[in-house]
């Protein structure tokens, strides 16, 4: 046999697995059968067997919720910070703190006003 | 309008990742010949190689996440098959070793598979059973296939050089093995006479 004859390729035609089309899609059929619930399980919508998610992924799904509830914390507290403040910072100051302190506010008012209070204005007070 | 046989392999790649069926059954029309080819090459049985396959395929699948570089889908598809041709090799021979009675050895033969492979194919693939690993990839993926020496070079981490010195050899024993008078009346023993002869060149 010569050099040439041996550089000619082999005919494997009679092992090509394609070549009988209907053995082949049987081939295919039997993998697809197999791999069924694995895809399936890979759709997004697939609750059996959700998808691992990376870290970015899993931050990345958490960043909104989280942005909504610090919005929410924060509009909260900047409201109940503006309702702590008083509209005036003269008067009720002074009476609030003689309240807290537990002073009657009509006894707190006469002293801020510096006026002597009149008898009927004791007894109402007792 | 393209159809879904003209995406490349990456898009089929990502649209598995995302459990299309359409796109992994191109996958694996793509590329199941090569991969018979490596198991064949590597199991020399048609039927060992056609289960190896099919186990390839699913394993590729459970691991297709992995695949970091989807437009070489195919280098990484036949990394799992020579692993699990490998494997399956491995677990034959224990098998066979420990399987003292034969009974197992014939209750896994499918007969049904033999009768619809053709008598040609069947002396083809016997005479590819005579031949090392190596020469029966290198000819099976250069011959069948349409590889060239570099790509197979690659793919088995050999030279250039080797894999055309293995193929001219193999060409040379597998025409003595199929040749003569047996391509019109195949018998099984002629072929085995004429192995031994053939077998000098290994």
């Amino acid at each position: 046999m010569s050099e040439h004859e041996q550089d000619k390729p082999i005919d494997f035609a009679g092992l090509d697995p394609t070549l009988d089309e209907v053995r082949f899609q049987g081939t295919v059929r039997r993998i697809l059968d197999e791999a069924r619930p694995i895809l399936a399980g890979r759709r997004p919508d697939s609750v059996e067997h959700p998808r691992e998610l990376s870290a970015v992924a899993a931050i990345g799904s958490w960043w909104r919720p989280l942005t909504a509830a610090a919005a929410a914390l924060a509009l909260g507290s900047a409201t109940l910070l503006s309702g702590a403040q008083p509209a005036d910072d003269t008067a009720g100051d002074t009476t609030g703190f003689a309240e807290a302190m537990g002073i009657p506010s009509v006894l707190a008012g006469w002293v801020q006003t510096e006026e002597a209070p009149a008898t009927s204005e004791l007894f109402e007070l007792y | 309008m393209s159809e879904i046989s003209d995406i490349g392999d990456t898009a089929l790649v990502e649209l598995t990742r995302a459990g299309d069926e359409r796109a992994f059954g191109l996958l694996i029309r793509r590329h199941y010949r090569v991969a018979f080819a490596i198991a064949l090459g590597l199991l020399g049985e048609r039927a060992d190689a056609e289960d190896v396959c099919q186990d390839a395929f699913i394993r590729a699948l459970e691991k297709i996440d992995e695949c970091r570089d989807p437009d070489r889908f195919a280098g990484w598809l036949l990394r799992i098959v020579r692993n699990r041709a490998h494997n399956y090799r491995s677990y034959e021979q224990v098998r066979k070793a420990g399987d003292l009675d034969g009974a197992n050895l014939a209750s896994r033969a499918d007969p049904g598979r033999d009768l619809e492979t053709s008598d040609l194919g069947r002396r083809l693939a016997k005479a590819l059973a005579t031949l090392p690993d190596v020469p029966r990839q290198i000819v099976l993926l250069h011959d069948m296939e349409g590889w060239k020496h570099r790509e197979i070079a690659d793919l088995l981490d050999i030279s250039e050089g080797m894999s055309r010195q293995h193929l001219f050899v193999a060409r040379k024993k597998l025409r003595t093995l199929l040749a003569g008078p047996t391509q019109t009346q195949p018998s099984a023993a002629p072929l085995e006479s004429r192995v031994a002869e053939a077998n000098g060149d290994y």
